[in-house]
């Protein structure tokens, strides 16, 4: 990874503000321990220096003004925390709120424009991905500073990138605020399940691909529920499992993605008829590209109720 | 004595072929031991009633219901795909043919793709929408590719094989296109890549037929086939009405090629390879080659599915497996014939 030069060229008239905020928000409890540093604490001061999840150090010299997402769920993210009228382009598939209809679209995540991104002028450029040497080249001779956030694979981590990206654009007591949310919903679903027996899950993203050890997903299904993911032993955070795996495992709930005609879920397979989630009729089926898909999937703002909708599906049962 | 020998050489491949399903069923992700496999496959045959007590349902599930339809079914498209390598390879006098060879690889998996990114979802007969989608799309290019090479009512060879890969190629760029813009991306190319993961009886009673009746046609059609190694023309003087005879292959290789594509996805180098390979066992002659192709596709696809499934937790597509350990035992091949001067 290239540590990102700071810039020695001239500055052009920008006047540096030191924005001294009232900052005493209420710190929420988790603190992953970036850097020692407690982003509810910090006097958001430009020119800031931060460490992205690639191990990259960004200066950022003055107040984002511009702002790209190049990930349906950072997008979510910057309008939770109220950056969503700075953002100036967003992939395709970013589809939540509802504003970001009227934004521009670059690309898709796995393949922006970078042309596109270089007309918009951002000040800024937070992406999942890394991002290509010779865009990074472009991007650094524009001054364009760009901030790679990797999906979280915990709530943790999803709280620590809230935090982060609050404290650069200097919406730190949002961002806080948005954290409580999250920790609110994740005590309230703890509350409920009290001590729960442990049931197997099985989570079908389509074609039997499912969420392994390492995914956000998994850290949810077992860290926040306490349930038995049985994708978990799989190779990598998306592997595919057999019919026969899943036959062996038996799960007691399966979550499953699913293309629906006409509201006609696809039949399960015949081989999986024997399998307890079936037998009892603990199968729950989400549409594909559907509102609860993107619940399902994304590690941004909205985990709370990532969370909420895996208990219930997984313990419906402590929900009525 | 040729008699004799051709007599048991059939009964050693049939032998083999039920050692191979067998073990093969054996083998899998799951934990269940090779005697409680063979408990649960010999309490299926009738007058037979074994004790299954002690044996968890899920194991019973798993081997009757997933692994032996999918060893069955690898059978199945193994070896009729290699028989359609097999009847291409004649009827086009070149060793380049394979079955995917006239666009109706291309042709499925535009109709697959279109299936995937359009999120269709019907269902027809107990297939889903994306196979029939694939299995529609093979039938459409063949029957694309035929017609524009037709000249009066001729369809000259080579003008049918050019405009196959002109075909092809155009439809894959058509796949390419849709891909780029659908984020199902990673569905399309797995599809494309082949798999028997979650294949069951459904899918093999659904193809049976087809691929029965398009194997006996074929294989009826050897003699004919033999006189075409001659040449068209040659073949044509020889009393073969050699347009006839390539509409018959062309319709049942793509009808069983179709079928085969639509449940599995395009898995590659066995319609290439084994025809090859079994001219070096057998000679020429189709009435041995068409059926020995079959025994040694089927074979060869049961044993390298077994390896996608069971080398890692993960399914491998069956269509990486078999050019990667397929090419290097065909090369060496070839290089041992070199040797001996066959």
């Amino acid at each position: 990874m290239k540590k990102n030069m700071i810039k020695r060229g001239i500055l052009i008239g920008t006047l540096v503000f030191m924005m001294v905020m009232a900052g005493c928000s209420g710190s929420s409890d988790n603190n992953g321990g970036n850097d020692g540093e407690n982003g509810s604490e910090e006097l958001t001061a430009f020119p800031m220096t931060v460490t992205d999840t690639a191990g990259n150090e960004i200066t950022i010299e003055a107040m984002p003004e511009k702002i790209i997402s190049v990930s349906p769920t950072l997008t979510e993210t910057l309008f939770a925390i109220g950056a969503g009228d700075r953002v100036v382009g967003r992939t395709e598939y970013c589809n939540y709120p509802e504003e970001v209809a009227n934004i521009q679209v670059i690309g898709t995540f796995t393949n922006p424009n970078t042309e596109l991104i270089l007309d918009l002028e951002p000040d800024l450029v937070f992406s999942s991905g890394g991002v290509p040497e010779e865009a990074q080249a472009l991007f650094d001779a524009s001054g364009i500073k760009v901030i790679v956030l990797a999906d979280s694979q915990t709530v943790d981590q999803i709280e620590e990138n809230i935090l982060l990206m609050g404290k650069v654009l200097d919406l730190n007591e949002e961002a806080a605020a948005v954290n409580e949310e999250i920790e609110a919903e994740r005590t309230a679903v703890k509350a409920a399940l009290g001590d729960v027996e442990p049931k197997r899950v099985f989570v079908d993203l389509g074609y039997y691909y499912s969420a392994g050890a390492g995914s956000f997903i998994d850290s949810i299904i077992v860290e926040e529920l306490g349930a038995i993911n049985i994708a978990a032993d799989g190779e990598g955070e998306w592997p595919q499992i057999s019919e026969e795996v899943i036959v062996e495992k038996d799960p007691e709930v399966y979550i499953r993605n699913v293309t629906m005609g006409g509201g006609e879920a696809e039949p399960m397979a015949d081989s999986l008829q024997g399998i307890t989630a079936v037998v009892e009729n603990q199968v729950v089926n989400v549409e594909t590209g559907s509102p609860d898909n993107d619940i399902m999937t994304r590690a941004g703002a909205r985990v709370g109720q990532t969370i909420r909708f895996y208990a219930e599906a997984i313990y419906p049962e402590k929900f009525n | 004595m040729e008699q004799f020998l051709e007599k048991h050489l059939w009964k050693g491949t049939v032998l083999l072929s039920v050692v191979v399903v067998i073990t093969a069923t054996t083998l899998g992700v799951a934990d269940i031991s090779f005697l409680d496999t063979m408990k649960i496959l010999l309490d299926r045959v009738p007058m037979l009633d074994l004790d299954l007590e002690g044996i968890r349902n899920s194991s019973q599930t798993i081997v009757w219901s997933i692994r032996f339809p999918r060893v069955l079914l690898a059978l199945l498209v193994g070896g009729t795909l290699a028989i359609c390598g097999a009847s291409y390879q004649g009827m086009f006098k070149n060793p380049m043919a394979d079955p995917y060879i006239l666009g109706v690889s291309s042709g499925a998996a535009l109709g697959a793709t279109i299936g995937i990114v359009f999120r269709f979802s019907f269902q027809f007969l107990g297939l889903n929408s994306i196979a029939l989608m694939a299995f529609a799309g093979a039938i459409l290019s063949l029957f694309l590719v035929y017609n524009i090479s037709r000249v009066g009512n001729k369809v000259p060879v080579n003008t049918l094989l050019l405009s196959g890969i002109a075909i092809g190629q155009f439809l894959s760029a058509i796949v390419s296109l849709l891909m780029i813009f659908s984020d199902e991306i990673n569905r399309v190319v797995f599809w494309t890549m082949g798999s028997f993961n979650a294949k069951s009886w459904s899918q093999l009673f659904i193809v049976f037929p087809y691929m029965a009746i398009g194997v006996v046609i074929l294989y009826a059609q050897h003699r004919e086939l033999d006189i075409m190694l001659l040449g068209e023309d040659t073949a044509a003087q020889l009393g073969v009405d050699t347009e006839r005879l390539k509409k018959k292959v062309l319709l049942v290789t793509a009808i069983i090629t179709g079928a085969a594509v639509s449940v599995t996805g395009i898995i590659g180098f066995v319609g290439l390879i084994v025809p090859h390979v079994v001219r070096i066992l057998t000679g020429p002659k189709h009435k041995r080659l068409i059926p020995y192709s079959f025994v040694v596709g089927g074979l060869f696809m049961i044993i390298c599915d077994t390896l996608a499934r069971t080398l890692t937790s993960q399914e491998i597509p069956v269509g990486i497996i078999t050019s990667l350990f397929g090419g290097p035992f065909f090369i060496y091949l070839l290089k041992k014939r070199k040797k001996s001067g066959v």
